[in-house]
């Protein structure tokens, strides 16, 4: 009779197989349904390199510990005049709820698992001025003075000289009044890159839901 | 009135290999240094919640030290801990010696290797995706050259399993001790994880959630747990001289954990983009997940039952004891978040990071730190001091309660204020008190953990002479 008690090559090879066949089924096929399901923008041109690099910082500097991009959606309540599910409430604030199809063309999509900062899915419609994401990675609390987001002020440089490929950010009128007329600040090319990436981010239209056989 | 256990350690510990209590005690330190390293990571990120300002280094930024955090942890302490208990427990509960001591040292350097390269891709910026518990890149890149750091991990587990499975095979008893159900299944799981986890291709569109629900849960659900419980199920009949209350009930707890388990990883992602059905069955599995927890939680502790006296006279007792009442408590909690109205709630808050530190801390840690104890000193020949361990537990065990009670509290807490339409800010301001908390109960923590470490040593195996002489109290 064969038994788990006694048979040790059985033992090898039944739990790891259960395990395997269940993860086939439980994540590896259903994975490879909904991307042929959401295949992306066929005619999708790579994304600018300053983005492509800021999307690189972003994952570097592990943004995605304290953000999601991720707006939760309540199927319990009716759907909404668009005929679309409405926001989790605990979410609403954050915009319209993230579709299977806006995470087609990432690899790997930045969803998140905890939100000590805001939602970031729309943060380039949120908050749009680009010295404003400038001034805020430098040191967030010169404008929000309760902030636990770290300072990202080697991104930056600050003094007089401005070197090659160097941005000067327009310091708001309350970090001038409390800095002093003299302090500049210069974001390094990969400041300018991460704030490209951020102002990238936004959720105004719903993508189609199958790029594929949407019109162009 | 003391039992004697100096002279139940000698006996235990006369005719051990020498290079074989070595071996077991390295895993074990090297676990150990990886806590360390971990557990200051862990506090530099937590201080950082009140004091942003701290340590601004770039490759120790928030976003770095997080993932050092964790896989130092996890990877590094849980993991080598554990994987030390089994190089103990495989060939004792098998009544055999260990197939090759050279294999299962090459697997503990190839698992250290692997790791330190990966905490230096974190410093460097590079890493997975940032994709929980797997952030470990394939490859290294320092400058042009690329340094293996996965495959040296999964070439580890698969020798180790390859290890266990020999020495399983030459066992001179005819049944399979059911901890080595466990021990023998966990790489293979592993191996699993690694495979489909770092394969490329999955890891987009909305696949790459499906597949990351079910990578961090099983992480935790097909390794540590397994590991984990199986350690106990030997440790716990060894320390207190008896069998385990059913070992039925350890059966029937290994495959419904295996079924069940493997079934709930998009309870991670409820109300998220992903089809309904794989959140509903996640849902319900993750209520059914109570059978396995209260099959193996409730065959300790009923184990356990009318033990008081060597309760008190053990000092690895105690933390068996924290251990499995932490993994029913973790698993409740657990099942709980899996439903809708709850998740609304806490989902996205510190309330989950209270409940991952009850996990690995109230239960695996604990677990772990039981089995340490009671069993390390079997192979070396040397205790620790008593008080000292009992100094470990006491930290590790008010420092967790405060912890977790300030996550979880100060989590729900958000939560609420977030439905009842606080300004983002408020959120962060109703948090604050509790952040401080967290780094207090943290540094508790971490001071039990340095005494642990110090405790560790003092077992070092190499000092025979000091078996010969009678136990300090002269009994
Ligand atoms: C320790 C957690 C933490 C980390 C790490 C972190 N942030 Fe933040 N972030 C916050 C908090 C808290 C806020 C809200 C307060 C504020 O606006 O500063 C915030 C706010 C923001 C905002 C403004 C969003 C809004 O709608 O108000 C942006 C944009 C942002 N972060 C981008 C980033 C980027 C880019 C990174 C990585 C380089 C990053 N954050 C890393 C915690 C963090
Ligand atoms: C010793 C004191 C410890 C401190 C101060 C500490 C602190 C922290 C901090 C600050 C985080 C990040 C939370 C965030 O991003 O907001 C974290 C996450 C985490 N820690 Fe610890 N930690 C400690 C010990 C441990 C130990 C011993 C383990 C496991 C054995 C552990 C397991 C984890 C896990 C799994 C996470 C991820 C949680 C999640 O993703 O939700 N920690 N810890």
């Amino acid at each position: 009779m064969i038994s788990f008690h006694t048979n040790h090559r059985l033992l090898l090879v039944a739990p790891a197989l259960t395990f395997a066949l269940l993860t086939t089924v439980i994540a590896i096929l259903p994975a490879i349904y909904e991307n042929r399901l959401y295949p992306g923008d066929p005619d999708r041109k790579p994304l600018p390199a300053d983005v492509a690099r800021g999307r690189e910082l972003y994952i570097a500097e592990g943004c995605s510990y304290c953000h999601t991009q991720q707006v939760r959606v309540d199927t319990r309540r009716p759907v909404g005049p668009d005929g679309r599910f409405p926001p989790l409430a605990a979410d609403a604030r954050w915009g319209r709820p993230t579709t299977p199809a806006d995470y087609a063309d990432q690899d790997p999509p930045l969803l998140g698992t905890q939100r000590t900062g805001p939602d970031l899915a729309d943060a380039g419609g949120r908050l749009p001025s680009p010295d404003w994401q400038f001034t805020h990675l430098y040191d967030p609390r010169l404008v929000v003075p309760d902030s636990r987001m770290p300072a990202y002020r080697w991104y930056f440089h600050t003094g007089d000289e401005r070197a090659e490929g160097d941005r000067e950010v327009l310091l708001p009128a309350s970090v001038i009044e409390q800095k002093g007329k003299g302090f500049r600040v210069f974001a390094k090319r990969d400041a300018q890159a991460l704030v490209a990436y951020i102002l990238s981010l936004k959720t105004g239209t719903v993508p189609p839901a199958r790029s594929g056989a949407a019109p162009k | 009135m003391k039992i004697p256990v100096g002279i139940k350690v000698f006996v235990d510990a006369a005719g051990v290999d020498p290079r074989y209590a070595r071996l077991v005690h390295r895993y074990v330190l090297s676990a150990a240094v990886w806590l360390l390293i971990g557990t200051f990571a862990g506090l530099l990120d937590a201080f950082r919640y009140t004091v942003p300002e701290l340590l601004e280094l770039p490759w120790l930024s928030f976003g770095r030290v997080r993932p050092m955090h964790t896989a130092a942890v996890l990877w590094g302490w849980a993991s080598l801990a554990l994987l030390g208990v089994c190089v103990y427990v495989v060939p004792r509960s098998c009544r055999t010696t260990l197939h090759s001591l050279l294999a299962a040292r090459i697997s503990l350097w190839l698992w250290n290797a692997g790791l330190t390269l990966g905490v230096i891709a974190f410093a460097m910026g590079q890493n997975n995706g940032n994709q929980e518990y797997r952030e470990f890149p394939i490859f290294l890149r320092l400058g042009p050259v690329p340094v293996p750091v996965v495959p040296l991990l999964a070439a580890s587990a698969i020798l180790l399993a390859w290890n266990f499975y020999k020495t399983i095979a030459k066992r001179s008893v005819q049944q399979i001790y059911i901890s080595n159900w466990f021990m023998l299944s966990a790489p293979l799981f592993a191996t699993v994880l690694v495979v489909v986890g770092w394969f490329p291709g999955f890891n987009r569109g909305n696949g790459q959630p499906i597949i990351q629900g079910w990578y961090m849960h099983n992480a935790v659900g097909m390794w540590f747990t397994p590991l984990a419980v199986g350690a106990t199920y030997y440790t716990l009949p060894k320390l207190l001289n008896k069998p385990i209350y059913s070992y039925a009930l350890g059966v029937l707890g290994f495959w419904t954990h295996i079924i069940f388990y493997t079934l709930i990883g998009t309870h991670h992602y409820i109300f998220s983009s992903l089809p309904a059905w794989l959140q509903t069955t996640s849902i319900i599995f993750s209520t059914a997940m109570m059978v396995p927890v209260w099959a193996s939680t409730g065959n300790f502790l009923l184990t356990m039952r009318g033990e008081r006296s060597a309760m008190r006279i053990s000092y690895s007792l105690p933390f068996v004891l924290v251990g499995a009442i932490g993994y029913g408590l973790a698993s409740v909690q657990g099942t709980a978040e899996a439903f809708k109205a709850a998740n609304e709630i806490w989902h996205f808050t510190d309330y989950t990071v209270g409940h991952a530190h009850l996990a690995m801390v109230g239960f695996v840690s604990f677990l772990v730190w039981g089995s340490i104890y009671g069993l390390v000193p079997r192979v070396t020949g040397k205790e620790p001091n008593v008080e000292l361990v009992g100094a470990h537990f006491w930290l590790s065990f008010v420092g967790l309660a405060m912890m977790f009670v300030a996550l979880c509290g100060g989590g729900h807490a958000r939560g609420v204020g977030n439905l009842e339409g606080d300004s983002f800010m408020e959120g962060i301001r109703t948090m604050a008190p509790y952040w401080v908390w967290r780094a207090v109960g943290g540094s508790f923590m971490a001071l039990g953990h340095v005494i642990f470490a110090w405790n560790l040593w003092s077992m070092r195996p190499g000092a025979f002479v000091n078996l010969m002489q009678p136990p300090a109290d002269g009994q």
